[in-house]
C-alpha cells in the first residue's frame, strides 16, 4: 500500500522539527520539571507527597499529557507548520485505507517519542523518592496506548469539524469524558481509567485489567482508523460530487 | 546474676614420640586457642578472666520492665594488650524480628578490670538476648543473658536491711520491692525508667558518685520519686550530698515533675507508726504528669533537600530540556541513524538521571526529626521529646549522632546499633526508622501571667530567640511576640481564638499544631493552666549524618505562672 509511512513521516517532520513542535516539547518536559521541583521539601516545615504516591501523579500527569498533545496536534488544536491533516489528505492521491494507517502510524510514533523523553524525568523522580521505578513502565504502556487512540481520533476530529472552536469544544468534550467518566466508574470497569489503570498496576492489585485496559485503547485506536478512512472516502463523494 | 562455673579441661600426657609431638602440638594450639574457646562458654564465677566478660547485674535484681530502659553492668578484664572497644548488649523481640543493639565503649590497660554500664531496652524477657565484648571491632567474648523476671516497676530500696512494708498495693500493680547496693545505680537517669520509687535508708556517700547524684536529680526532675528514711538512730545520709540537696530542693518546691519526700520512721521497722506504709500508698498514687509521649505525627514525612542540591538538580533540567530541543530538530529530519541517535540519548540521560538521584538523595539523606522541650517548673531545665525518622536509601550505612545526654531507641524496635559514649551514635543501614528519646536540657525560660491585667512577661536566659509565640489558656490561643531575652506583652481579650478553630494556615509549623493538640490532650495541663508555646532552634535537638546537622526547630513550652 502506497503511502502509510510517507503521511507519518510528514506528520513527524512537523511535530518534532518545526519550532512550535519543538516548543510544545518544551513547555511538556518543563511542566513536569518544575512539578517535580515544586514538590520536593526544602525543609521540616514543607511537607511533600508521599514517594510513592508522588510518583504516581507525576506518571498520571504524563499519561495525561501525552494524551492530550497527541489529540491536539493530530486536530490541529495545536497546529504544526507543514502537517497535513485528513482534510487534505483527502485530496491526495493517498488511498483512504493509507490516510487512516498513517494517522494510526504519526499518533503511535509521536505519542512513543513523547514517552521516550519523559523517561529519564521519570526515573529522577523514582530515584529522588528511593522508590521502585516499575510504575514508569506501566505508564509508558498506558501513554502509548491512550496516546495512540487519541491521535487518531483527533486526526478524524480534524477532518469532521472544519470550523475551530466548535472542534476544540468536542476535542475538550471528549477527553474529559475519556478521564472523568471512566475514573467515575465503579470497580472493576474503573480499570477503564488510564489513571486508574496505572494505580492498579501499580498497587500490584489486578495487571491483568490494565492489560486489558491497553488492548481497549488499541481497540478504540482501530475504531478511529476505520472512522478516518471511511471521512477520507466521504470528503472524495463530496469532492467528486462538486 | 552470677554465671555458673565451669571446670577447665586439660589434656592428658601420652606415652608415644610421635603421640607426645601430637600433643605438644596440641597444648600449643589450645594454649593459643584458649582464651577464645572458653570465652563462649559460661563464665566462672568470680571476677571474669583476661580478655573476658562477666554480667554484674541486669536490670533491677533481673527484674526488666519490657520495652523501657534498663541498666546493664558488666565487668570487663582487659587482655595483657588492653582493650579499645566496646560492650554490645543484643537485644531479641519476642516476635522474632529485628535485633537491637546497645552498646557502650570501654578501654583499659593491660590486665585491667572495669565496670561498664550499658543503657539497653529488653523486649523479651525470657530470651533476653546477648552481650558481646568487642576489641578493636573484632568479637573477643559473648554471653547469652539469663532470663530476666518481667515486671511492671520496681521500687528499689537501697537498704541493708529488709524494709517492713505493706507491699500488697505495689503488687497489685505488678510492682515488685528489690534491694541495690549504690554501685549499681545507674548513672544515666534514664536507666530509671521502670522505677516507680527510690526508697534510701542506708547509704554509704564513699559508694556513689557525682555522675549517679546527678543521675538522679535528673530524673527528679523529669517526675521520679525519691523517698529518704532514717535507719533506726541514722540520719547523717538525710544530709550527705546525695540525699541533702533533694530534700532541699523538696523543701523550696524545685523537684521538677517528681517528688522527694522524707519518711519520719524507719520503714524496716514493723512497730513503727507504719509511716512508710502512708508513704508508699501516696507513692503509689503519684502520678506526674507524662510528658510528651508520642511525636509521631510531629515527624516530617519525607527527606529535606537543600537549596544547593535543588539548585544544581533544576540546573540538569534546565540543560536536559535544552538537549531534548536539539535532539527533537535531529530526530524530526527521520534520517536512517534517528532512531538510534534518540536510544541512545535516552540511554544516556536515563543513566544521568539515575546517578542525579543517588547524589541529590545522598546529599538529603539523613533524619527528618521533631522535638519539644517542655520548661520544667522550679528549675531552669527543660524536658526534651525527641523522635526522628531516618531517610536513606536501602542497604547504605549511615551514622547519626546526637549528644550524649539524649540516648535514643528505636520504636519499634528496628535492626540499628545504638552506642552510647561521649555521643549517642546510631549505625543501621534500613530506612524509615524511626528514633526516640528524652533528654534534661538547660532551657533557661520562665513567663509569668498576671491572671488580674493579662500581662505576659518572659525571661529568657538560653541565648535562643523564641519565634512564633503562642499563649494558651482555657482552650484559647493568642499570638504574641518574639522573645529575644525578655518579653512583656499584654494579652488582648478580643483576639482570643478557639484552638479548635485555628487552622494549618494560621499555624506555619506542623509541630506547633501538634504541640496545641497535646496541650489539650495530655495531663501537661496538670501543671499550669497557661502556657506559652513557641519555636526555638536547640542545637542539643539536633540530629547529625556524618558530622552534617540536619537544620531543627523545635517546640518549646513554658508554663505562665502567676507573679
Amino acid at each position: 500500500m502506497l503511502g502509510p509511512d510517507a503521511i507519518a513521516r510528514g506528520d513527524l517532520r512537523a511535530r518534532l522539527g518545526s519550532p512550535r513542535g519543538v516548543l510544545v516539547q518544551t513547555v511538556y518536559l518543563a511542566a513536569w520539571a518544575a512539578f517535580m521541583m515544586l514538590s520536593l521539601p526544602t525543609g521540616p516545615e514543607r511537607f511533600g507527597l508521599g514517594s510513592a504516591d508522588f510518583l504516581r501523579l507525576a506518571l498520571s500527569i504524563q499519561i495525561v499529557a501525552v494524551t492530550y498533545l497527541s489529540s491536539s496536534v493530530a486536530s490541529s488544536e495545536l497546529g504544526m507548520e507543514g502537517e497535513k491533516g485528513v482534510a487534505d489528505l483527502a485530496l491526495s492521491a493517498f488511498s483512504p485505507q493509507a490516510v487512516a494507517i498513517g494517522k494510526l502510524l504519526s499518533g503511535a510514533l509521536y505519542s512513543a517519542y513523547l514517552v521516550a523523553i519523559g523517561i529519564p524525568l521519570g526515573l529522577l523522580s523514582a530515584g529522588l523518592r528511593d522508590v521502585s521505578a516499575w510504575p514508569i513502565a506501566w505508564a509508558a504502556a498506558i501513554a502509548l496506548g491512550t496516546g495512540t487512540a487519541a491521535g487518531v481520533w483527533g486526526a478524524w476530529l480534524g477532518g469532521r469539524i472544519g470550523e475551530d472552536l466548535a472542534r476544540s469544544l468536542v476535542h475538550w468534550t471528549l477527553l474529559l469524558v475519556f478521564f472523568w467518566a471512566t475514573f467515575a466508574l465503579p470497580p472493576p470497569w474503573s480499570v477503564a481509567s488510564p489513571l486508574r489503570a496505572l494505580e492498579f498496576a501499580t498497587s500490584g492489585a489486578w495487571p491483568l485489567g490494565t492489560g486489558a485496559s491497553i488492548a481497549g485503547y488499541l481497540v478504540l485506536a482501530g475504531a478511529g482508523t476505520a472512522l478516518v478512512a471511511a471521512r477520507v472516502r466521504d470528503l472524495r463523494a463530496v469532492e467528486a460530487e462538486g | 546474676m552470677p554465671s555458673e562455673d565451669l571446670p577447665e579441661r586439660r589434656p592428658r600426657p601420652h606415652r608415644h614420640r610421635l603421640a607426645a609431638r601430637v600433643l605438644a602440638g596440641g597444648l600449643i594450639a589450645w594454649t593459643l586457642a584458649a582464651p577464645s574457646l572458653s570465652a563462649s562458654g559460661p563464665q566462672p564465677a568470680g571476677a571474669a578472666a583476661s580478655g573476658q566478660i562477666r554480667l554484674v547485674s541486669v536490670g533491677f535484681a533481673g527484674r526488666i520492665k519490657p520495652g523501657a530502659w534498663a541498666p546493664v553492668w558488666a565487668e570487663v578484664a582487659a587482655p595483657p594488650g588492653g582493650i579499645d572497644g566496646s560492650v554490645i548488649v543484643e537485644s531479641m523481640p519476642s516476635s522474632g524480628g529485628a535485633v537491637v543493639g546497645f552498646a557502650a565503649p570501654v578501654r583499659a590497660g593491660p590486665g585491667a578490670r572495669v565496670q561498664v554500664f550499658i543503657l539497653a531496652v529488653f523486649y523479651d524477657a525470657r530470651a533476653p538476648g546477648m552481650v558481646h565484648l568487642e576489641d578493636g571491632g573484632r568479637r573477643v567474648a559473648s554471653l547469652a543473658i539469663p532470663g530476666l523476671r518481667p515486671v511492671e516497676g520496681v521500687i528499689a530500696a537501697l537498704s541493708t536491711d529488709p524494709l517492713a512494708l505493706d507491699l500488697s498495693a505495689v503488687q497489685a500493680e505488678g510492682l515488685e520491692l528489690v534491694y541495690l547496693a549504690p554501685e549499681l545505680l545507674p548513672p544515666v537517669w534514664h536507666a530509671y525508667e521502670a522505677v516507680r520509687l527510690l526508697l534510701v535508708r542506708d547509704l554509704d556517700e564513699r559508694r556513689i558518685d557525682d555522675p549517679r547524684r546527678s543521675a538522679l536529680l535528673h530524673w527528679v526532675w523529669a517526675g521520679g520519686q525519691v523517698a529518704a528514711a532514717p535507719s533506726g538512730d541514722a540520719t547523717a545520709h538525710l544530709r550527705g550530698p546525695t540525699i541533702g540537696p533533694l530534700l532541699s530542693l523538696s523543701e523550696a518546691g524545685r523537684t521538677g515533675r517528681g517528688r522527694v519526700g522524707l519518711i519520719p520512721g524507719d520503714p524496716a521497722n514493723a512497730a513503727s507508726d507504719r509511716e512508710g506504709d502512708r508513704w508508699l500508698q501516696s507513692a503509689m498514687a503519684f502520678r506526674p504528669a507524662p510528658p510528651v509521649q508520642d511525636l509521631g505525627d510531629a515527624v516530617g514525612p519525607d527527606l529535606t533537600m537543600s537549596a544547593a542540591t535543588q539548585l544544581w538538580v533544576a540546573a540538569l533540567l534546565g540543560a536536559y530540556l535544552v538537549a531534548v530541543r536539539r535532539l527533537s530538530r535531529v530526530v524530526g529530519r527521520l534520517l536512517p541513524v534517528s532512531i538510534a541517535v534518540l536510544a541512545l540519548f535516552v540511554a544516556a540521560t536515563s543513566f544521568g538521571a539515575h546517578w542525579a538521584s543517588g547524589a541529590a538523595r545522598r546529599d538529603a539523606e539523613g533524619a527528618v526529626a521533631a522535638a519539644v522541650t517542655e520548661a520544667i517548673p522550679g528549675t531552669d531545665h527543660g524536658l526534651l521529646t525527641f523522635a526522628a525518622r531516618t531517610v536513606s536509601r536501602e542497604r547504605e550505612e549511615y551514622r547519626l549522632t546526637t549528644v550524649s545526654s539524649l540516648p535514643l531507641r528505636p520504636w519499634p524496635p528496628a535492626p540499628v546499633l545504638v552506642m552510647h559514649g561521649d555521643q549517642t551514635v546510631i549505625l543501621g543501614r534500613n530506612t524509615g526508622v524511626r528514633l526516640r528519646g528524652t533528654a534534661v536540657i538547660p532551657a533557661a525560660v520562665r513567663g509569668t501571667r498576671d491572671a488580674q491585667t493579662g500581662a505576659v512577661t518572659v525571661a529568657n536566659r538560653s541565648g535562643r530567640r523564641i519565634e512564633q509565640v503562642w499563649v494558651y489558656h482555657a482552650g484559647r490561643v493568642q499570638n504574641g511576640p518574639d522573645v529575644a531575652a525578655t518579653a512583656h506583652f499584654v494579652l488582648d481579650e478580643g483576639r482570643w481564638r478557639p484552638l479548635a478553630r485555628l487552622r494549618r494556615a494560621d499555624v506555619a509549623d506542623a509541630q506547633l499544631l501538634w504541640a496545641f493538640s497535646r496541650l489539650e490532650a495530655d495531663d501537661i495541663l496538670k501543671g499550669s493552666s497557661a502556657w506559652m508555646v513557641g519555636l526555638w532552634r536547640d542545637p542539643l535537638a539536633a540530629v547529625r549524618r556524618d558530622g552534617r546537622a540536619e537544620p531543627s526547630r523545635s517546640v518549646l513550652i513554658v508554663p505562665l505562672v502567676a507573679p
